[in-house]
């Protein structure tokens, strides 16, 4: 049976993934907010990215904010 | 010298024989070792993440995957790492990255990995066609199964809940609902066995057309009818043991009462299984038991297999999920038979003796539109019973049939 392969990137490159998505000084600021709840993005609590509509959304590490993001 | 010579190949074979056997908890040791490796060097530490997570998750997974309808939870987890660029390749192709945290931090990348893998594991052609909530429900609880069955301590467990899944609950009343329907569900072993093949079924019916209101509310009435039989009280006979939907038509026939087998064999389920084959015409005939019973429901198969409506014929023997006895009633182990009807040449064979008497009964019918019972004609109060204990059992027996409060109920239904 085929695997489901899962895209991931761990948090040591992120900040990197953050700048060139361009919203790395959002990020810092603290405005990145979950695209889901709405809680601001900090250190430790990025969950999942994609791009939509071209933009880019995020969500934070919450079960259900995941769940919401990926069937989305 | 020579003692290293015969045990350096002996331990190669037999961590080769291992990892062939077991490739999934191989996965899951080699996650060790690499997080040991990582605390050394930082450089090790994607593959300590991977490694875990797959494991963690693969095991789960071949243990949720266990006597279940095939094609229910697809493949393997598996972990592809990408720079900022690739990831950003990724997304601009319109997938979804998630970001991992360092290897000690297990808990959060086995559950950030396993809400990306679900969707693409779980039913995924039926997605589109079951309602939004039901498919929340069923992930969520999907995920609260794998998480309890990998290595996490109780109460990190505990506490995993209460910050990621716990406020959602308390602020979606909804959602908390659904939840406690789709564990009930789960509860009886129905959720991979029934509800999910039955939704897979849809799916490839359906598949690649686009979703309508009908297969939704199909799935969600579906999922109501589930969870009202798993939830019924002891002596509630006043749910309907059949769905009528557009898509999904099943039946469910309980073998549960030991004196009625005793006295009256398996003819009243092998009428009834008829009739719901022949005259409701059900896709799918469920044959359930528990414990003892089980051996009635393997005759009651074999018995069932060559009828010529009978296209195929699966069986799930598994353990009960550990809570079951604390909340339903001391039992261990469970049976569900499907009979799928064969869908073409639906002529009657005129020679069985059986059908005649079958097609004289009645029945119950889920009604998805109203989620409410109706009478098509009257009841086969015999073959709708799943007592919770020996002592219902005899109860039930040595009603009249008039007595039955299952009949008052479907009247005033």
């Amino acid at each position: 049976m085929k695997p489901a392969e899962v895209t991931a990137v761990q948090d040591k490159d992120g900040m990197a993934l953050l700048d060139l998505l361009g919203v790395g000084d959002g990020y810092r600021a603290g405005t990145l907010r979950c695209a889901v709840c709405g809680t601001p993005l900090r250190e430790h609590c990025l969950g999942a990215a994609s791009k939509r509509d071209d933009s880019y959304r995020f969500a934070c590490e919450r079960l259900d904010c995941l769940e919401e993001f990926h069937r989305a | 010298m020579i003692v290293l010579t015969i045990t350096v190949p002996l331990l190669f074979v037999a961590t080769a024989g291992y990892v062939l056997a077991n490739p999934d908890k191989a996965e899951k040791i080699a996650g060790w070792i690499w997080r040991g490796c990582a605390r050394v060097h930082g450089a090790f530490d994607q593959k300590a993440v991977a490694f875990s997570v797959q494991g963690d998750v693969n095991t789960a997974r071949a243990a949720l995957a266990k006597n279940i309808p095939d094609g229910v939870i697809g493949g393997k987890l598996k972990v592809v790492w990408a720079s900022p660029e690739e990831a950003q390749a990724h997304m601009r192709g319109g997938e979804v990255v998630v970001f991992m945290r360092r290897s000690r931090h297990q808990e959060e990348n086995i559950a950030n990995a396993l809400m990306a893998y679900l969707p693409r594991a779980v039913v995924p052609r039926a997605r589109r066609y079951v309602d939004r909530e039901t498919m929340r429900a069923i992930d969520l609880t999907i995920a609260r199964e794998i998480l309890r069955f990998s290595d996490m301590p109780t109460g990190a467990l505990d506490m995993f809940f209460e910050q990621h899944l716990d406020q959602a609950l308390a602020t979606e009343s909804d959602l908390r609902e659904r939840l406690e329907e789709v564990d009930a569900i789960d509860l009886h072993g129905w959720l991979t066995r029934v509800m999910l093949g039955e939704y897979r079924i849809m799916g490839d019916m359906l598949h690649p057309g686009q979703c309508d209101e009908v297969c939704l509310r199909d799935a969600r009435g579906f999922r109501t009818w589930l969870g009202q039989l798993a939830r019924r009280e002891p002596y509630d006979y006043t749910i309907p043991l059949q769905y009528k939907g557009r898509y999904l038509r099943t039946g469910i026939i309980f073998v549960a009462l030991r004196g009625k087998l005793e006295t009256e064999g398996l003819t009243p389920y092998r009428r009834r299984a008829k009739r719901l084959i022949y005259q409701e015409k059900c896709d799918a005939v469920y044959l359930m038991a528990r414990d003892d019973n089980i051996l009635a429901v393997r005759d009651l198969r074999d018995d069932l297999t060559s009828d010529a409506l009978v296209e195929n014929v699966a069986t799930y023997e598994y353990a009960l999920r550990s809570d079951f006895a604390a909340r339903r009633v001391h039992r261990e182990r469970a049976i569900i038979v499907v009979l799928r009807r064969r869908r073409v040449a639906e002529e009657l064979p005129v020679d069985d003796p059986d059908l005649a008497d079958a097609l004289a009964e009645e029945i119950e019918i889920f009604d998805p539109g109203s989620e409410t019972a109706t009478r098509a004609e009257s009841v086969a109060a015999a073959s709708h019973e799943l007592p919770t204990n020996d002592a219902e059992h005899h109860r039930i027996e040595g009603q009249p049939a008039t007595s039955n409060p299952r009949k008052h109920g479907a009247s005033d239904a």
